[in-house]
């Protein structure tokens, strides 16, 4: 990895990292969501520390360039990520739903006992 | 009338009212659109199958005994149909149709799961659930007022979440013990 690469992944990772103790701080954020970003851009900070050893692990995976293995595992991270909030937001969408009929049923129910 | 607080579709609408039916313990829910295409007249039909032939659920179809016209919309429908044929080897004749009667064995689908549609895929589900499903051939008009939830191009998003639902998820279903 390039000096260039490895100073904009330290500088990337704590930027996101005081973002995100920022939003906690505002209560904007969870801290259970954000322990995910923490830890993402602790290990870039890893990865960009230890370049030897990620340029080891990445010949020996079959990489051309370590940078492809730090791309790679951003990618991977970024698609788990997505995934998951995916999954979410088809469950919040079912819980907002079932509330909503919850409502209507009963304000119907009320609305007949009134008569 | 149960009016929701917050517009959430077709789909919520239908299992809100799936949901009512089963809380005051209706014998038959019936689906029917409410822009004038649909004729209450045929309504008794669809009912007298449940009640008298042991059918689960009825479909109002325009096509049981009249031939399919060559539109593009019936060509969307020829597609799904020959879909569930390869799925359930039933031959649903007008698989898109919004006037369909359910008995309590299909509101208590409706109510237990969330994934149901009052869409062509969920006639393969209750199919493949082994439950009876009839058509009974009905008349339809124009619709008088209202537009089609379908534009060019939610038709082909339409056609490729019921190819993919009726093909890859609902042909799995195995028959309730």
């Amino acid at each position: 990895m390039s000096i260039t690469l490895r100073i904009i992944l330290i500088i990337g990772s704590i930027l996101s990292f005081v973002l995100c103790v920022r939003k906690i701080k505002q209560a904007k954020l969870k801290v259970e969501n954000s322990i995910i970003w923490m830890a993402g851009s602790f290990i870039l900070v890893l990865m960009s520390i230890f370049d030897k050893f990620v340029g080891w692990l990445a010949t020996k995976m079959g990489f051309m360039a370590s940078v492809n293995f730090v791309f790679f595992i951003m990618i991977l991270f970024l698609i788990i990520q997505v995934f998951i909030d995916n999954m979410r937001m088809s469950e919040l969408n079912e819980k907002i739903k079932n509330l909503n009929h919850y409502i209507a049923l009963k304000e119907n129910e009320d609305k007949n006992k009134e008569k | 009338m149960v009016s929701l607080p917050i517009n959430y579709g077709l789909t919520s609408g239908i299992q809100v009212g799936m949901k009512y039916a089963k809380k005051y313990d209706y014998d038959i829910a019936i689906q029917f659109d409410g822009d004038g295409q649909h004729d209450a007249r045929y309504l008794k039909k669809l009912v007298d199958e449940i009640e008298k032939n042991g059918i689960d659920v009825a479909i109002g179809s325009r096509f049981v005994e009249e031939k399919k016209p060559f539109t593009m919309r019936m060509l969307g429908s020829r597609v799904i149909s020959t879909a569930i044929k390869l799925t359930t080897w039933k031959k649903i004749t007008d698989p898109t149709s919004g006037m369909r009667a359910f008995n309590k064995k299909a509101i208590d689908m409706f109510c237990s799961n969330a994934s149901l549609t009052p869409e062509p895929d969920t006639v393969v589900f209750m199919i493949k659930r082994g439950l009876k499903v009839k058509e009974v051939q009905v008349q339809m008009r124009d619709r008088e007022f209202g537009e089609s939830y379908l534009n060019a191009f939610k038709s082909i998003k339409y056609m490729v979440n019921m190819m993919l639902s009726i093909l890859f998820i609902r042909s799995f279903t195995r028959k309730e013990k």
